[in-house]
């Protein structure tokens, strides 16, 4: 598993307020009244941002209470899943506040990551699961090279997991106010360091002003990004239902 | 002219086309970014109408046809574009090439001995300095031109250089990228060499294009079997494009050189 930061930083919650949807209850329950004594712990966590452009840093935030009751200097463990989710592994360490908050800082995951805190020596008191995307970082241009040339080009950096292979590249195009892209290009990207892809291609623009696209199937492409961007490169021209621009 | 330099890309929703796209479903979404740019469209010459009049017209010949465009964009199209064909003398053109840069490499110039041999293989097409240009060169040589130029139907030819195999997208190729690769030093000759063939083998695209385009060119015959090829590459100020145009089985030496020269007069019809 990669990380771009050291481990969390860790700052105690004055007011740890978990997220609504990321409460839920830990290992323990409320056994039936026959048993004694009641023991209710509930680990609760959230995760901010839950999706992040590669390089940048989520916040997981939550609170340990017993009862409703904060717990207070209780260890818990924050622990990472990173695609393609072979199994969760402690990832940094922070020890509750008064009100049984807890936060961990600067978490950097290079690519789609489940996240989890756990109460150290109980493992069954765990937080719910927290799903972080990671989307790759984007830099796109065009440039007039002079008549009829035009040249596009795009960088992306992303998660040095899954190898570098190259990848075809699809460049389409559009003239301002119409729906229909062209299929202008197709190129094939090259790794300028582990991380970072480039690709390029010079086409004739349609017109003074138009609109491109550039489509890729990147070997990384499932460790990164929401599962519904996971889709096949067109291979030819294809329309859109609004005027482009 | 910068249009959006390094604008950030957002993910965007492809919507599959029923009648352009034939892929995937409306919902299809892939990892695609997208910007505005803003450049000076050019219309290539000649145009693909033209490429597609010219393609009617050749269907409209007896024979084996073939003929390949690149356009003044470097865009190939045509017909049947890498149907392969034997060369005939039009092979020569590489023999050329190749011979150019072997002097480059050996840091030669030119000198009486190549000249004798160089000029009368492309101004009248002498087989004899051919045969002895590929023996100086070598067979590997010409092979190196070929992948240097980026043909993909190019095979040596068996028992001589003229039944090389070649196609009219390969020749299209060549002579497109003549400019890189003929020696700086030797580019000039070699266009004197292309642009004044004897006038008895002048024939297709020159009587065509003259005076309105200057024509660099070279035909090739096997007569006995009815075939007739021509590669042209055609320059105007800012404007290059190549023409290659195979036949086989032609009728007649007549016949095959109309050919020719209908392809060519169909796709010059218009002037840029």
């Amino acid at each position: 598993m990669i990380w771009l930061a050291p481990a969390a930083t860790v700052i105690a919650l004055a007011s740890a307020a978990p997220a609504p949807s990321a409460l839920v209850a830990g290992a323990s329950s409320t056994p039936p009244a026959s048993e004694a004594p009641a023991i209710t712990r509930v680990l609760g966590a959230s995760v901010t941002p839950g999706e992040v452009t590669y390089g940048g840093a989520v916040t997981v935030a939550g609170r340990l209470t017993d009862a409703n009751q904060g717990m207070s200097g209780a260890e818990v463990v924050l622990q990472a899943d990173a695609y393609p989710f072979h199994g969760f592994a402690a990832l940094a360490r922070a020890a509750t506040a008064a009100d049984g908050g807890f936060t961990f800082t600067g978490v950097r995951p290079d690519r789609n990551t489940r996240l989890r805190v756990v109460l150290e020596g109980s493992p069954t008191t765990t937080s719910a699961q927290l799903s972080v995307t990671v989307d790759p970082s984007v830099a796109i241009n065009a440039r007039s090279l002079g008549p009829g040339r035009t040249r596009l080009s795009i960088r992306l950096g992303h998660t040095v997991h899954a190898g570098s292979a190259s990848a075809s590249a699809s460049w389409f195009v559009a003239a301002r106010g119409t729906r229909v892209f062209r299929l202008a290009a197709v190129t094939q990207t090259r790794e300028l360091s582990p991380g970072l892809t480039y690709a390029s291609a010079t086409i004739n623009p349609p017109s003074k002003r138009f609109v491109y696209r550039v489509c890729l199937n990147p070997a990384w492409e499932h460790a990164m990004g929401p599962p519904a961007t996971h889709g096949r490169c067109p291979r030819r021209d294809y329309e859109v239902r609004r005027d482009v621009g | 002219m910068w249009a959006e330099r390094f604008r950030r890309g957002r993910p965007l929703m492809l919507v599959a086309c029923a009648g352009l796209a034939g892929w995937g479903p409306a919902s299809a979404v892939a990892l695609e970014y997208g910007g505005e740019g803003r450049g000076i469209p050019v219309v290539p010459y000649p145009s693909a109408d033209a490429i597609a009049a010219a393609s009617r017209y050749l269907d409209g010949r007896a024979g084996r046809t073939s003929f390949a465009v690149v356009n003044s964009l470097g865009q190939l199209s045509g017909v049947r574009l890498r149907e392969h064909f034997e060369t005939a003398s039009v092979v020569k053109v590489m023999m050329l090439v190749a011979y150019l840069q072997m002097l480059s490499a050996q840091h030669r110039g030119l000198d009486a001995a190549d000249t004798s041999l160089l000029y009368p293989m492309i101004h009248v097409s002498d087989n004899n300095a051919a045969s002895a240009v590929t023996a100086i060169v070598g067979g590997a040589a010409v092979a190196r031109v070929a992948r240097e130029s980026g043909m993909s139907d190019y095979a040596p030819g068996v028992g001589w250089w003229a039944y090389t195999q070649t196609s009219a997208a390969d020749q299209a190729r060549l002579f497109f990228a003549l400019e890189r690769l003929v020696p700086r030093r030797f580019y000039a000759y070699a266009r004197g060499l292309l642009s004044g063939i004897e006038p008895s083998q002048s024939w297709g695209v020159p009587p065509v294009g003259r005076p309105r385009w200057q024509v660099f060119f070279k035909t090739g015959a096997l007569p006995e079997q009815g075939l007739f090829n021509e590669v042209a590459r055609l320059e105007r100020p800012r404007l290059t494009f190549t023409i290659a145009v195979f036949t086989d089985g032609d009728p007649s030496m007549s016949y095959g050189e109309q050919t020719i020269e209908g392809v060519a007069a169909t796709l010059l019809a218009r002037s840029p």
